[in-house]
């Protein structure tokens, strides 16, 4: 049933969700703070994740390769967009790799969005 | 155009929004379950069962354990070979691992930090868990799977990568992909997914050399 490119479709019905969401939680709330702390515990598990790996504090347990593991299953939502990115090689990592590390950052950003253009709009 | 409207009021109206994906994802579940009914017929060597169970007693991810150095010669391998390792506690079955051997002790992995790419064979002597397996197919078969697996290396790894498809990959799934395409079919369940334990399943393959925990 699956086939490919369906994934990418849905990805992309994702993201167009994840932008009304953030308008009407603007709207609900109508406080900047508000929405920036929702982005960032929402993202919470990826930045924790990420900043583990980055720096080392993975390698302090016994599950060390999990943690990128784990990040990469939090981003399974955006994960297929992130697959059509060519295949370069940077420090001996596929790009796709940093990307896994950015997008926690990208993604609280875009919910965040809607409430700047709220503002905008309305001033 | 109906339809487009349907769709602009489900995406911009609250109520429906937060019931778009989970009636896609159940949606979606139902029609991937019914294409795939030949699992549910009692199949225990399915990756779902395999997973399902290994999650009830307490077994999650790759496994672990402390390096097991063994003296196995990798001497005998041929590109083409298929290197299997596994840690205990691994939640897909026996084999956490796989590799396609490539020639020049150098196999093709899948790893999240370094997607598919090159490494040494040799840290398979680590895992407490061995198995080479050779395919049943000529040489320019079996060079034509290494061929198509080094010519992805670099593309991205994704840990429960369905089996269509060519954007993503696990360990399995481009050895698995690799002899597909050369009409052989290492999946003798016709999985949703392939684990490194399907290869030891296969009729297709001959155990060249095991080593148990």
């Amino acid at each position: 049933m699956y086939f490919p490119g369906l994934d990418i479709l849905l990805s992309i019905l994702y993201l167009i969700l994840l932008w009304e969401e953030g308008k009407s939680s603007f709207r609900t709330h109508r406080s900047h703070k508000k929405q920036a702390l929702i982005a960032i515990l929402w993202q919470l598990p990826g930045f924790i994740l990420s900043l583990s790996v980055v720096f080392g504090l993975d390698r302090l347990t016994d599950f060390a390769y999990y943690f990128i593991f784990i990040l990469e299953l939090w981003q399974t939502p955006i994960i297929p967009l992130v697959s059509v990115i060519p295949v370069w090689t940077i420090m001996d990592k596929p790009l796709y790799y940093y990307l896994l590390f950015l997008m926690v950052p990208i993604m609280a950003i875009y919910y965040y969005l809607p409430a700047r253009k709220i503002t905008s709009e309305n001033s | 155009m109906n339809v487009l409207n349907l769709l602009r009021k489900m995406v911009t109206n609250r109520s429906y929004r937060m019931l778009l994906f989970p009636v896609t994802f159940i949606v979606l579940l139902t029609l991937i379950g019914v294409d795939n009914l030949q699992l549910v017929s009692g199949s225990r060597d399915s990756v779902i069962y395999t997973y399902a169970n290994s999650f009830v007693n307490g077994e999650i991810g790759t496994g672990y354990g402390s390096a097991s150095l063994d003296k196995v010669s990798f001497s005998d391998l041929e590109p083409g070979d298929i290197v299997l390792g596994g840690w205990p506690n691994c939640a897909y079955g026996r084999f956490s691992h796989a590799g396609l051997y490539v020639g020049d002790n150098k196999v093709l992995e899948g790893y999240v930090d370094y997607g598919l790419s090159l490494q040494d064979l040799s840290h398979y002597m680590e895992y407490s868990e061995l198995s080479l397996l050779r395919v049943e197919a000529s040489s320019e078969i079996k060079n034509r799977a290494v061929e198509y697996a080094l010519a992805h290396q670099g593309e991205m790894f994704y840990p429960v990568a369905f089996k269509a498809g060519e954007r993503y990959w696990n360990c399995s799934k481009i050895i698995w992909q690799a002899y597909q395409l050369q009409g052989i079919d290492l999946d003798a369940i016709n999985d949703l997914w392939i684990a490194p334990e399907s290869f030891c399943a296969s009729p297709l393959v001959t155990k060249l050399y095991e080593k148990r925990n």
